[in-house]
């Protein structure tokens, strides 16, 4: 399995998630820049992020492979609508713990800076992003 | 060039002679070769002195589990059977010259299981010796 594959199905099994509104998840490998695109909606951005191979065994590999799920919105300065997507990322955080990829193993998940959104985007722009950085592991043999 | 853990291997069979299947999914392994003496010490000695009788060997290490493995299924069986394993193992691959060793029939004397929950279920085993018709035998490779 490759990282942009990963992304793929990462994005994939957010999509089956039963949230409201209903997620649309899409893998690019660049996260969106332009405000005016945002618009109303809720949008999930899944790139992939690291690779790492480590030895396990004399003969096998196990490759984390990282993705990087951005949940984004124009909330401006609306704290309950900041609140509701903060609970929804940790049900995305949560679904996917629980959903199995095949040919890769859950390992752990992370917010990728230290508060869970990132506060520039929301002071500067309005715009609420949080970045879930989830590992998977995936094994190879020689 | 030093040689990474990761090229050591371990050959099993059924007996030495068909120990040549690779056990693939052993972590860290450790030979484990000491030398059994008898106490040559006299009264007026100004150091302990011994007398080499027998070498002592055992085989320890890991084995991640993997459903299907051949291997593990191999030493999980020779475990509950109390049945003896060939082994044959190598600071290197057996096709090649020079690589050192032993060889011999082995009993499954531990055989641990480990389920960490951040990590992978592992065995830790350990090997020793058993009283056969094979001859125990430190080996160095002629290659092929």
């Amino acid at each position: 399995m490759t990282s942009a594959e990963l992304a793929l199905a990462v994005a994939d099994i957010i999509n089956t998630a039963a949230l409201s509104p209903a997620p649309a998840a899409v893998r690019r490998f660049a996260p969106i820049k332009d405000l005016a695109r945002f618009g109303s909606v809720l949008n999930i951005t899944v790139m992939p992020r690291r690779r790492r191979t480590v030895p396990v065994a004399k003969r096998k590999y196990q490759r984390t492979l990282g993705v990087d799920v951005v949940v984004q919105k124009v909330t401006e300065q609306d704290d309950a609508a900041v609140e509701a997507i903060d609970a929804y990322v940790d049900a995305i955080d949560n679904h996917l713990r629980k959903r199995a990829i095949t040919g890769a193993i859950w390992t752990e998940s992370a917010s990728g800076n230290d508060e869970p959104y990132i506060p520039q985007h929301l002071r500067g722009m309005g715009l609420y992003t949080a970045v879930l950085q989830v590992d998977y592991a995936t094994y190879l043999n020689d | 060039m030093p040689t990474p853990g990761k090229d050591t291997f371990i050959y099993y069979g059924a007996n030495v002679a068909a120990a040549t299947t690779e056990l693939k999914n052993v972590k860290d392994s450790n030979l484990a070769r000491a030398l059994m003496t008898a106490d040559t010490k006299v009264k007026g000695a100004v150091v302990a002195t011994v007398h080499p009788i027998i070498h002592e060997i055992s085989v320890e290490g890991g084995i991640l589990y993997e459903k299907g493995d051949a291997g593990f299924e191999f030493i999980d069986d020779a475990y509950k059977n109390k049945t003896t394993v060939g082994l044959v193992i190598l600071n290197g691959p057996k096709n090649v010259a020079g690589n050192r060793g032993v060889s011999g029939d082995f009993y499954v004397t531990k055989l641990d299981e480990g389920d960490p929950v951040e990590g992978l279920v592992e065995y830790s085993f350990v090997f020793q010796p058993a009283k056969t018709s094979t001859a125990f035998t430190f080996v160095v490779t002629v290659g092929s």
